[in-house]
């Protein structure tokens, strides 16, 4: 039971990492997996699956006021609901817990929208308004912050409970992952990593520095 | 209560800024409330007057959050001297978006991607999980912080001039290296996820090896936009085995 409260708690302060406070980047995915992993007692499989989620979160670039998901909640979902499912390490069920972060992450992304127009709405009263009390502005300002923590853990807990759900479900049908799906999925990962490259410039641009560094690893793994 | 204080107050508070991100004022309303310490001592005796200072500071702002405090450095020294309204809210609204832009280009799209991928690279290398996350959040928080350090000290400094500062050549450098770097370690990435990550999965062998280099081509060429159809056959793949499973 502690320790799902914890993995909850864990949830809420992620969520406000990403965006809130303060940013220290611990929301990352490969972060958030790991914390949620070392919580559940299972650490490597929840840094493995963080780091899955990592590759699709990194070209996901928070300029402005665009939507984005938010990979943090759902890794730290997912790394539960596979821990609490898996009595040991399971590849199909690391499978079915990182492909349904996926949608998760686009929830949670949803929810901050939401929050921001409850922001929005929250300070209405500054619509004319000539003269603002430093407590009204305090006290705004912190129960925006509660709630996103509790955005998080919200999401969190109810990723946990629909990623569970399916796990079970495929416990029960004796779902099998498919031989070629664990090779699509290392592929669908090497084609997020290339697909991260225009974070950083145009292809003409970035292709030299990119095949130096794939070909210094290459040297490396052949070396070793 | 001291200045240096006061002004520490408004820093710490700085790593909140965002927390009332909203749609009509963005970040205005947190820079409001990080700027709120300095406010109460510049209009100490004049509770209408600090209304209305709080009133104008809660209004549309935006700049990337790590360089706010940039601004919020500079405007309470100009608060401090005591500097008309109007010439405030002129210099708020023309470094928004330099201070947006900015941020944007050497955080989002520089220091912090080259941070995550070192852990990644790490990662599937083969070092312990504990390693790879210990270093990202240390060296990450290192330069995040030092970052805003030097932002809230730059305005605090330069006040309204801060442009020459921002605009400074080694800015721009530091940019390009770590898109380098950025896409160096994109490289090395790559490879060592094919040959299977941190020994935890194995190597990708036989016809996966010509499939991984297509993959890569194609993500080189589509860029971010792999994501949504990735996600589709991740999802059709799991639904697959479902009913394969049932029948």
């Amino acid at each position: 039971m502690m320790e799902w409260l914890l993995v909850i708690l864990l949830g809420g302060a992620v969520g406000l990492d990403a965006t809130s406070f303060p940013q220290a980047m611990y929301s990352r995915p490969f972060v958030a997996g790991a914390l949620a992993g070392m919580l559940m007692g299972r650490p490597v499989e929840g840094a493995l699956i963080g780091a899955v989620l990592e590759v699709f979160s990194l070209s996901v670039l928070p300029f402005g006021a665009t939507g984005y998901p938010e990979g943090g909640t759902a890794a730290v979902a997912a790394t539960a609901a596979y821990a609490a499912a898996a009595a040991e390490p399971d590849a199909s069920l690391a499978f079915i817990s990182v492909t349904l972060a996926l949608p998760v992450s686009h929830v949670s992304g949803y929810s901050v929208r939401l929050l921001r127009r409850r922001n929005g709405r929250a300070i209405g009263h500054l619509d004319g308004v000539d003269a603002l009390a430093p407590a009204v502005v305090e006290s705004t300002h912190r129960r925006a912050i509660a709630f996103d923590f509790l955005r998080g853990a919200v999401l969190s807990a109810a990723g946990v409970l629909l990623i569970l759900a399916v796990l079970e479900l495929a416990l029960r049908v004796g779902w099998q992952l498919p031989v070629a799906a664990l090779g699509v999925l290392t592929v669908a990962v090497i084609m997020m990593f290339a697909g991260t490259l225009a974070v950083f410039g145009t292809l003409r641009e970035q292709l030299a520095p990119f095949l130096l560094g794939a070909g210094i690893a290459l040297v490396g793994v052949w070396a070793l | 209560m001291r200045r240096q204080a006061r002004l520490g107050k408004v820093f710490l508070r700085s790593f909140g800024i965002q927390g009332s991100w909203n749609f009509e004022t963005l970040l205005g309303y947190g820079f409001a409330y990080a700027l709120l310490p300095a406010l109460r001592a510049v209009y100490r005796d004049r509770p209408r007057e600090l209304e209305a200072a709080l009133a104008r500071h809660a209004g549309l702002f935006n700049s990337h959050p790590y360089m706010a405090p940039v601004a919020l450095g500079a405007v309470a020294r100009l608060e401090v001297e005591g500097r008309p309204p109007e010439v405030i809210e002129r210099f708020k609204a023309a470094v928004r978006g330099a201070l947006g832009g900015l941020g944007d280009r050497m955080i989002w799209a520089g220091w912090r991607p080259v941070c995550v991928l070192s852990a990644l690279a790490l990662f599937l290398a083969g070092a312990p999980w504990w390693i790879a996350v210990l270093l990202f959040l240390l060296v990450y928080n290192a330069g995040h912080v030092a970052l805003r350090v030097w932002a809230f000290r730059l305005g605090w400094r330069e006040g309204t001039g801060i442009a020459a500062a921002l605009k400074a050549p080694w800015i721009r450098t530091l940019e390009r290296v770590l898109h380098r770097v950025g896409s160096l370690l994109l490289g090395v990435c790559i490879v060592l996820a094919a040959n299977g990550p941190g020994r935890h999965l194995a190597a990708l062998q036989g016809a996966w090896i010509p499939a991984a280099l297509l993959a890569a081509g194609v993500g080189l060429v589509m860029g971010a936009r792999v994501r949504r159809p990735l996600e589709v056959v991740l999802l059709g793949l799991l639904g697959f085995g479902f009913i394969w499973s049932t029948t």
